[in-house]
């Protein structure tokens, strides 16, 4: 068999790069981005037929155009932005969690209990304590309820993985799926006592408490009684991780460990760190982080379904590795993804076929691909020559 | 008691071979080495290239003119150059590029899902640009090619033809005992002669097209050519999960296979009551995640994974 190099007129060689300046590399990541960028561009006029100014146009509207829109855009943001900063820890340890989407779900599921089942109790319903005073208890509990699921969600895998070196890929999956049947089973199941039920006809729970006096406990409010104003908290509950996370990775010992382990388990472990420790704490963080999305995202709708966290803990992880694991970046990633996701729905075709969230994610993750793939020209440097003479 | 195995049985065999084509091809690519996450959207993409396939076919020349050759190689080609190209996309970016072999993997599960899940919605959106609330697709004529309903047709039991030439392959064959050599320790077979890229290449290229037909097998005879977005991501999920279940051995996989198609489709047998049946839906879950733990318990030398499964090769670093 004829090899495929020699079809080309000069030999190319591969040689590792011992550094590259950190201008370089970004010069060349900022090149894929763009090539990636042309060509998601190109795939979407020859889907659409459509002038590209329109598509935007569309996009645009679908997101932005309208103060109700600008909220729940910037609130998917944050959740999604989230998501993407409870991973990121894992991911940087190089702990391959994809459980993310089962700890927000086990998250939010725990938060939505602890808010069904107080709206049974009496305290909740007695109307001469204040609402305020009732989400001062309720909220702390959902909180804590949620963290909680989701760190138990997070520690499982981590605990197997350091002790018998089980394959957290596979185990952080099945937990999804457990969480998601958990799910389904507490809303179709009729077995409770009447009062007890998730929901009035097995499929959906809508409102939480809609039909007891406590309605309204556990949601966050509205400022100055604003549409749009109750996703506020997660906005700035988000914006605060983004900051604190941020901090964690860089500058404490913590995120100097992870980014050891990361590197290389030998070296952490030569170094004296305790790599076990730092896999089990990691992930229980990452967890805890996902389950605090989980509460975010039910108090912000006051409701919850299977589908409640929508594949965002599989985009979650792209996000991640798009910015490299920077917050900052992160912040711009997931403002992109939810601008795609969400912008492409609006985008309509003539012959009535529209764009929708699975063409964002494959969008998505072609840019993804020149990201990864990028980094071959950073690590390793090509040499072109002409072929040497054929000695025969 | 008879009767309800005699139906059940032909079902876990009918729901268990993609699983099995998905676990062949899976163990294949990582016997070179390749750590392939992508074998979800691996078999998303050869299923929904099939079904377009065929369905372009069926309509362009009317159930009255088709061929039965036609009907049968035109959506298996399809099915095989989508999952062909997939693989390749995933070669060329762990193998060549050398990156990170988790992350592409992920990335083409993500980008085989939204592929597919665009194309089938379209599919549908067109030819139901009318009616609303229609969700489905089907190619009813194509798949009276295929199977006849309720038992496995030669698609499905061509698995378990596959899944035994693999064990063979890569037990007896010189072929076979160089690619493990790849996959265990890649530094190795190369100083022995052996070309690692190609092996790599090959073994996941073919590795890929043999889970394609995994998702094809799973629209054509377990969905009965019904495409409504389709659960094909889960089944890719069990079959690499099945893959460290029996080992890195395709002929147990046959066996372990037919075993979580019953457990997928048991809650559909039982008929338990509404609620109860999510719990039922619950158990191939749980029993992988036992599995999993069991297996990583013991600690056979046999049973470990390829030693450089999952690490890239380049020769000049050592």
């Amino acid at each position: 068999m004829k090899k495929i190099g020699n079809l080309l007129p000069f030999e190319i060689h591969i040689a590792k790069r011992s550094g590259i300046p950190t201008w370089k590399a970004w010069m060349i990541r900022g090149a894929a981005i763009l090539i990636a960028l042309l060509l998601c561009a190109v795939i979407t006029i020859i889907i659409t037929k459509m002038n590209p100014v329109t598509v935007l146009e569309s996009m645009f509207n679908g997101t932005f155009s309208v103060a109700r829109k600008r909220w729940i855009t910037l609130y998917r943001v944050a959740i999604l932005l989230g998501i993407s900063l409870a991973v990121t820890p894992a991911f940087k340890m190089r702990f391959w969690n994809i459980g993310a989407e089962g700890q927000v779900l086990i998250g939010a599921f725990a938060a939505a209990a602890c808010m069904f089942y107080a709206g049974r109790m009496p305290f909740f319903n007695d109307p001469t304590v204040s609402m305020t005073v009732k989400n001062l208890v309720l909220f702390p509990c959902m909180l804590i309820a949620a963290i909680g699921a989701g760190a138990l969600w997070g520690f499982l895998p981590a605990f197997f993985k350091s002790r018998w070196n089980t394959n957290e890929t596979l185990f952080t999956l099945m937990m999804n799926y457990i969480a998601l049947q958990i799910v389904k089973f507490m809303i179709a199941f009729r077995g409770f006592p009447e009062r007890y039920l998730w929901s009035a006809n097995g499929t959906s729970v809508g409102n939480i408490n809609s039909g007891f006096q406590s309605f309204g406990i556990g949601t966050f409010p509205k400022f100055g009684d604003k549409p749009g104003t109750q996703y506020l908290i997660p906005i700035a509950a988000v914006g605060l991780l983004t900051v604190v996370l941020f901090l964690y990775l860089r500058f404490s010992k913590h995120g100097y460990e992870i980014s050891v382990v990361g590197e290389s388990e030998r070296t952490a472990s030569y170094a004296g760190i305790k790599v076990n420790r730092v896999i089990v704490r990691t992930m229980i963080l990452s967890g805890a982080l996902c389950g605090l999305i989980g509460f975010l995202i039910v108090g912000a709708e006051g409701t919850i379904s299977h589908d409640v966290v929508d594949g965002r803990g599989y985009t979650a992880v792209m996000v991640s590795w798009m910015s490299q694991f920077n917050p900052i970046g992160m912040v711009f990633s997931s403002l992109l993804l939810v601008f795609m996701q969400f912008g492409a729905k609006e985008v309509a075709m003539p012959d009535g076929v529209s764009l929708d969230k699975n063409f964002a994610n494959m969008l998505m993750s072609i840019i993804l691909f020149f990201i990864i793939g990028c980094e071959f020209f950073i690590n390793y440097k090509l040499h072109y020559s002409r072929h040497p003479k054929k000695e025969e | 008691m008879w009767s309800f195995l005699a139906s059940f049985i032909p079902r876990a065999v009918l729901q268990g071979m993609p699983l099995l084509y998905g676990s062949t091809g899976e163990i294949l690519t990582e016997k070179s080495g390749n750590l392939n996450l992508g074998i979800p959207g691996i078999m998303f993409v050869g299923a929904i290239s099939g079904v377009s396939g065929a369905f372009i076919y069926e309509h362009s020349v009317g159930a009255a003119n088709m061929s039965g050759v036609l009907a049968i190689l035109i959506p298996l080609l399809c099915c095989l150059i989508g999952s062909f190209l997939m693989g390749l996309l995933y070669c060329f970016l762990t193998v060549t590029l050398r990156a990170n072999q988790n992350v592409t993997g992920l990335s083409l599960t993500i980008f085989g899902t939204g592929v597919a899940q665009f194309l089938g919605g379209s599919l549908i959106k067109l030819t139901h640009a009318q009616a609303t609330g229609v969700a489905s697709i089907t190619i009813a004529e194509t798949v009276k090619y295929f199977s006849d309903g309720n038992t496995p047709g030669w698609l499905a039991y061509s698995g378990i033809g596959i899944a035994l030439l693999t064990a063979l392959f890569l037990r007896f064959t010189r072929k076979g005992m160089q690619l493990r050599a790849v996959g265990e320790n890649p530094a190795t077979a190369d100083a022995a002669g052996i070309n690692v890229t190609r092996y790599k290449y090959v073994a996941t290229l073919v590795g890929s097209m043999i889970a394609g037909l995994g998702g094809l097998c799973f629209v054509m005879e377990c969905a009965h050519g019904t495409w409504s977005e389709p659960r094909i991501d889960q089944i890719g999920w069990l079959a690499i999960a099945l893959v460290i279940f029996t080992t890195w051995r395709p002929a147990i996989s046959i066996f372990a296979s037919i075993m979580f198609g019953g457990l997928l489709i048991l809650s559909e047998h039982l008929n338990p009551p509404i609620g109860i049946k999510e719990l039922y839906t619950l158990i191939p879950y749980v029993v992988t995640l036992i599995v999993l733990i069991f297996v990583s318990l013991r600690k056979k030398r046999e049973n470990l994974p390829p030693q450089s499964l999952g690490l890239a090769y380049f020769r000049e670093e050592r």
